[in-house]
C-alpha cells in the first residue's frame, strides 16, 4: 500500500484555502464572527471547539451549505463565496457520513464522477482505485447498512477523494467510532492525505485527536477565532487561560504582582515576565507533569523552583501516578508523576519537595497570556 | 486516470432553484387547488345559509325546528355512544397488540387494517347480510334455542351501533396501539423491579402512558361519528335520521338553503370540536399508524 | 444509543390470557364480517343465506355481463387513477412545502390541508354539488375526479410528510457537494429514498377515491354512476348476491392494496431511520 501511484491520485493536489473577515449572522446572532484562517496547500488544519463555537458553520461554509453573510472565501486564489455548491469540487465527509443508502458502495463512490459525466471505464477504475486506498477491496457491491462503522467511514472518505478535489473538508469524522477504531482511522487519514497531498479542514471537538493529527489547530470559540497555531505552541505556549484549559491541566494560582518583578506562588515567589506591572492581579500557571517530585530536603538542582509540600492524595492511573498536594499556605497542586520501577511512591501525608523549571510557568493577565 | 483528467474539472456552476431556497413555495400549488375546489364551494354553500334577503332566515328556521333538534340529539347520543363503545373494546386490543409477541402483533394488525382499507359500503352490506330476518345472526340464536322467530335487528338503531362501532374500532385502535408502541419497555421493566405486578403496572405506566393515543381516538372516532351517512341510513329505521341525513334530504326536498343551515350547524359544531381539542388530535398518529 | 426495548409484561399471566381472550373476541368481530361476504358471492341461490346452500359463480358472471356495473367499474377505475396521479403529485410538493419551508401561518395552513379528513363527507359532497351545479359540470369524470381528490390529498400529505421527517437531510448536501444540481438530486437520492411514501400515499389516494360514495351520490350523473354508487343504488333495492360478488372483488383489492402498502410504508420507515 505505500509504493507511490501513479498519475493525478500520486501527484499532489491541495490548493490553498483562505477566509477572509467571513461572517455568519443569523438575525442578531453572530455564529461567525470575522473570521480570517489562511490554509496552505497540503496543510492539515483541524478547527477545535465546543458545540457552538461556530466551527461547523466555517466549514459548511466554505462546503457551500450556508452563505457568509460577509467576508469572502478562496480555494486555489479563485472566489468561491458565491459560487453553488454543486460547483464547488471540494471533497466533504458528513458527520455520520451520509451515504446514499439505496446506492452501492460502487454506486456511492462513482457517484462525483457520475455527475462529473465520466466514462464507464474511467469510473470503474477510479473506484476500484479508492477502494484499495482505504483498503475496501472487493467490498464494492455491498450497500452501506451491509458495512461496519469503520468501513462506512472509509467509503465515505473514498468518496470525497474519488473526484480528486484539491480540498478535503471532515466534519466530525470520527465521532460515532469507538476509541481503538478512531486511533486506527486517524493514522489512516494522515497517511491518505500525505500521500494525496491534500488539503484537510477537519472539524472536531476533540482535543486529542486535534493535536495527533493536526500541522495546525484553530481554536474557536463563540464564534471567534482564539489562537491558530502547531499543536506543540498550543499546548506550550496557549494565548490564554481557555485554550490552556482546553488542553490538558493547569495547576492556576492567583497571585498579585511585587514591585520586585514576582509574585507569590503559594508561599514561594516565582520570577514573572517583565510585561507584568507590579500591583497587577495575575494567573500564575504550571502543568502538572512539569513538576518533579522529591523527598522533603532533596537538594534543588540549578535555577528550579523548590516549593515544599504535603501529599494530600495519591492515585494510580496506569502510566503516571497523581498526587493531590498541599502548600504550605494551603494552595492545592495537581502533579503527574511517571512511573519508573526505581522510585517508590509517596504515601499520603508524607512531606516532600516539588520543583519545576521557572521557564515551564505561564502567566496570564485578564485571562490572556503575557510572555 | 489521464483520460479522467478533464471530466475531473469542475462541475459547471449552477445556481439552486427557487423551489430549493424557498421549500414554501411548493405547498402553493395544493393550496390553490384547494382553495377553489374545497374552501370555495364550501364557503358558497355557507353563505347560501343566510337566505336570499341576507337576514339568516334558514338559520333560525334550522335552531328553531323540532325535528333537526331531535336529530341533532340522536346524533350526539349516538357518537357518545359509538365513542364509548370502541374505546372499551379497542383498548384491550391496542394493550394486547402492543404486549403481544411480533408475529402474533402483526397478525392482529392486520386484522384491524384489513376492515380499515376496505370500504364502509361493503361493511356495512355485511353487517345488512348478518343482521337480516334470515341472517347468520337470528339463524344462531335460533340454532341456540334463545328464541323462536326471527327478531327484528336490522333497521333498528342497535343494527346502526353495531355498524358503526365496527368501521370506527380501527381509528381508535390505531393510536392507542401507535402511542403503547412508543412507550419505552425499560419503564415496566422498572415497575416491576420495584415490586409491581401486572395491574399496577396496567395502572401506573401504561394507561397513563397511552392517554394521548386516547384522546386522539375518541377525538377522530367522535368526529367521524358526527358526519355518519352511509351507515345509519342503510342498516338504521325511521328513527335514527342522522345529521348528515337530514341534510341530504332536504337537499333531495330541493330546499337548498336550509340544508346549508344544518350544514353550517354541523361544520361549526365539528370546527368547534376540532379547535377545542386540537392539541390532543394529531392526524399523524391516527393515519401513520399503520406504519 | 440502545433503542428502547418494547412493551413486555412478564407478570399477570391469567390477566394476559383474559387480555388475549377479549382481543380475539374485539379480532373476530372486526374480520368475520368482512370475509363472511365471500362464500356468499359463491351461493347458487338468490337468497343471502349462510352458508350457502349450492355453489355457482351466477353472482360473478352477472356482474360481468351487466353494462351498468361493468361502466360503473371503469368510471370509478379511470377516476380514482386521476386522483392518484393528481392527489401524489399536489400532496408530495406540498409535503416538502410544509416540512422543508418556513412560513407565516404554517399550523393554519397545515390545519387546512388537512381539513378534508374530519370535515364531514356530506358537506364537501353538497358543497361541490352546488358548485358544480352552478358550473354545470355534474356528471363530468374529472370533476369527481377533482373533488375527491380534495379528500384524498391529506393521506398523501401525511404519509409523504412522514418520510420527509425522517429524511436525513446531509444526503442531499452530500449530493451538491458531490457535484449533484438541485433537479439530480431530487432524481437521483431524494426520490428514491422517499419513494415508499409517495407511493404508499398515492394507495391511500387510490382507494380513498375508489371507496367514495356520498360526494359521488351528488355530483354523479343519473347511469353513469361509480362503482360504490351504484352499489348503493342496488343495495336499497334489490338486495341479491351481485353485491357480494362485487364486494368481494373490493376485499381482495383492499387486502392486496393493505399489503403494498404496509410493505411500502415498512420500507420508508427503514429509509427513514
Amino acid at each position: 500500500m505505500t509504493e507511490p501511484t501513479p498519475g493525478p491520485l500520486g501527484a499532489p493536489l491541495g490548493a490553498a484555502v483562505q477566509f477572509d473577515q467571513v461572517s455568519k449572522r443569523y438575525g442578531d446572532a453572530l455564529a461567525v464572527d470575522r473570521v480570517d484562517i489562511d490554509v496552505a496547500a497540503g496543510e492539515f488544519l483541524t478547527l477545535l471547539g465546543a458545540s457552538g463555537s461556530g466551527k461547523t458553520t466555517t466549514l459548511m461554509m466554505l462546503a457551500g451549505f450556508q452563505m457568509p453573510s460577509s467576508g469572502e472565501i478562496r480555494v486555489g486564489g479563485r472566489q468561491i463565496t458565491h459560487v453553488a455548491p454543486a460547483a464547488r469540487n471540494v471533497g466533504m465527509v458528513f458527520q455520520s457520513y451520509a451515504l446514499f443508502p439505496h446506492m452501492t458502495v460502487a454506486e456511492n463512490i462513482a457517484f462525483p464522477l457520475r455527475m462529473r459525466k465520466a466514462t464507464a471505464a474511467a469510473k470503474g477504475e477510479a473506484v476500484a482505485r479508492v477502494l484499495s486506498i482505504v483498503g475496501l477491496e472487493g467490498l464494492g457491491g455491498r450497500y452501506p447498512r451491509q458495512l461496519s462503522g469503520g468501513q462506512q467511514q472509509r467509503v465515505a472518505l473514498a468518496r470525497a477523494i474519488v473526484f480528486e478535489p484539491p480540498v478535503l473538508l471532515m466534519d466530525e469524522p470520527l465521532g460515532a467510532l469507538d476509541k481503538h477504531l478512531r486511533a486506527h482511522l486517524q493514522t489512516e487519514i494522515k497517511r491518505i492525505q500525505a500521500r494525496l497531498g491534500l488539503t484537510v479542514l477537519y472539524v472536531t471537538h476533540d482535543q486529542e485527536e486535534a493535536l495527533t493529527m493536526s500541522d495546525r489547530i484553530c481554536i474557536m470559540r463563540d464564534g471567534r477565532i482564539l489562537q491558530t497555531d502547531s499543536p506543540e505552541t498550543l499546548y506550550d505556549r496557549p494565548a490564554d487561560t481557555y485554550v490552556a484549559g482546553f488542553f490538558g491541566e493547569s495547576n492556576i494560582v492567583a497571585a498579585r504582582a511585587e514591585g520586585d518583578g514576582r509574585a507569590l506562588f503559594g508561599p514561594t515567589p516565582v520570577p514573572l515576565p517583565r510585561a507584568v506591572r507590579a500591583g497587577e492581579a495575575v494567573e500564575c500557571a504550571i502543568r502538572p507533569e512539569r513538576i518533579s517530585l522529591a523527598p522533603a530536603g532533596a537538594p534543588a538542582f540549578g535555577e528550579a523552583l523548590a516549593v515544599p509540600a504535603t501529599v494530600t492524595a495519591s492515585t494510580f492511573v496506569g502510566d503516571y501516578r497523581r498526587y493531590e498536594l498541599a502548600l504550605p499556605d494551603g494552595t492545592a497542586l495537581s502533579v503527574r508523576h511517571p512511573l519508573r520501577e526505581t522510585q517508590a511512591g509517596f504515601a499520603p501525608g508524607e512531606a516532600v519537595t516539588a520543583s519545576w523549571a521557572p521557564g515551564a510557568m505561564r502567566f496570564f493577565v485578564d485571562g490572556r497570556a503575557v510572555a | 486516470m489521464s483520460a479522467l483528467a478533464e471530466p475531473m474539472a469542475a462541475a459547471p456552476p449552477r445556481r439552486a432553484g427557487a423551489a430549493w431556497r424557498k421549500p414554501g413555495l411548493l405547498v402553493l400549488p395544493l393550496l390553490a387547488f384547494l382553495a377553489v375546489f374545497y374552501l370555495v364551494p364550501v364557503l358558497m354553500m355557507l353563505s347560501r345559509a343566510s337566505g336570499p334577503a341576507l337576514d339568516f332566515a334558514p338559520v333560525q328556521a334550522a335552531l328553531t325546528s323540532g325535528v333537526a333538534a331531535q336529530v341533532f340529539w340522536i346524533t350526539l347520543k349516538v357518537a357518545v355512544i359509538t365513542t364509548l363503545a370502541t374505546l372499551v373494546l379497542g383498548y384491550p386490543l391496542a394493550l394486547f397488540t402492543a404486549i403481544a409477541p411480533p408475529w402474533l402483533s402483526r397478525l392482529l394488525l392486520a386484522a384491524v387494517m384489513i376492515p380499515f382499507w376496505s370500504s364502509i359500503l361493503v361493511r356495512s352490506y355485511a353487517w345488512m347480510v348478518l343482521l337480516g330476518r334470515q341472517g347468520m345472526v337470528n339463524e344462531a340464536l335460533i340454532g341456540l334455542g334463545l328464541i323462536e322467530t326471527p327478531m327484528r335487528l336490522l333497521n333498528t338503531s342497535f343494527a346502526v351501533y353495531v355498524g358503526m362501532i365496527h368501521i370506527l374500532l380501527p381509528f381508535m385502535v390505531l393510536p392507542i396501539y401507535a402511542t403503547m408502541k412508543g412507550i419505552d419497555g425499560r419503564l415496566v421493566w422498572a415497575a416491576e423491579n420495584l415490586g409491581a405486578g401486572a395491574l399496577s403496572v396496567l395502572r401506573f405506566v401504561i394507561l397513563p402512558l397511552s392517554l394521548p393515543g386516547v384522546f386522539a381516538g375518541v377525538l377522530v372516532v367522535f368526529i367521524l361519528c358526527l358526519g355518519f351517512y352511509v351507515t345509519p341510513a342503510l342498516l338504521g329505521g325511521p328513527g335514527d335520521l342522522m345529521a348528515s341525513m337530514l341534510i341530504a334530504q332536504e337537499v333531495d326536498l330541493y330546499n337548498w338553503d336550509l340544508a346549508s343551515a344544518y350544514a353550517a350547524v354541523l361544520l361549526v359544531v365539528t370546527l368547534l370540536i376540532v379547535a377545542a381539542f386540537s392539541r390532543l388530535l394529531s392526524l399523524d398518529r391516527v393515519m401513520g399508524a399503520g406504519r | 444509543m440502545s433503542a428502547a426495548p418494547p412493551l413486555v409484561m412478564s407478570s399477570g399471566r391469567a390477566g394476559r390470557a383474559l387480555l388475549g381472550l377479549l382481543a380475539l373476541a374485539v379480532v373476530v368481530f372486526l374480520v368475520f364480517p368482512v370475509f363472511v361476504i365471500i362464500p356468499i358471492s359463491f351461493s347458487g341461490s338468490s337468497f343471502l343465506t349462510f352458508p350457502p346452500e349450492s355453489l355457482s359463480l351466477q353472482w360473478y358472471e352477472k356482474f360481468l355481463s351487466r353494462a351498468d356495473w361493468l361502466e360503473a367499474t371503469w368510471l370509478s377505475l379511470w377516476v380514482a387513477a386521476l386522483v392518484t396521479v393528481l392527489a401524489t403529485v399536489l400532496g408530495t410538493a406540498a409535503a416538502f412545502g410544509v416540512v422543508r419551508g418556513r412560513f407565516p401561518g404554517q399550523k393554519l395552513v397545515v390545519a387546512f390541508l388537512l381539513s378534508p379528513l374530519i370535515v364531514p363527507g356530506i358537506i364537501v359532497a353538497i358543497a361541490v354539488y352546488f358548485f358544480y351545479a352552478r358550473l354545470g359540470i355534474v356528471g363530468s369524470p374529472v370533476a369527481i375526479a377533482v373533488a375527491h381528490t380534495a379528500l384524498a390529498v391529506p393521506f398523501v400529505v401525511v404519509n409523504v410528510s412522514a418520510v420527509l421527517h425522517g429524511f436525513d437531510t446531509r444526503l442531499e448536501q452530500a449530493a451538491q457537494n458531490l457535484g449533484a444540481g438541485t433537479w439530480t438530486t431530487f432524481r437521483l437520492v431524494t426520490f428514491p429514498l422517499i419513494r415508499p411514501g409517495v407511493f404508499a400515499g398515492g394507495l391511500f389516494a387510490f382507494i380513498t377515491s375508489f371507496d367514495e360514495l356520498i360526494v359521488a351520490l351528488f355530483i354523479t350523473a343519473p347511469g353513469h354512476v361509480t362503482l360504490p354508487a351504484r352499489m348503493w343504488e342496488s343495495m336499497r333495492n334489490e338486495i341479491d348476491p351481485t353485491i357480494a360478488a362485487v364486494s368481494t372483488l373490493e376485499i381482495v383489492l383492499s387486502v392486496a392494496l393493505f399489503f403494498v402498502a404496509g410493505r411500502l410504508q415498512a420500507r420508508a420507515a427503514e429509509r427513514g431511520a
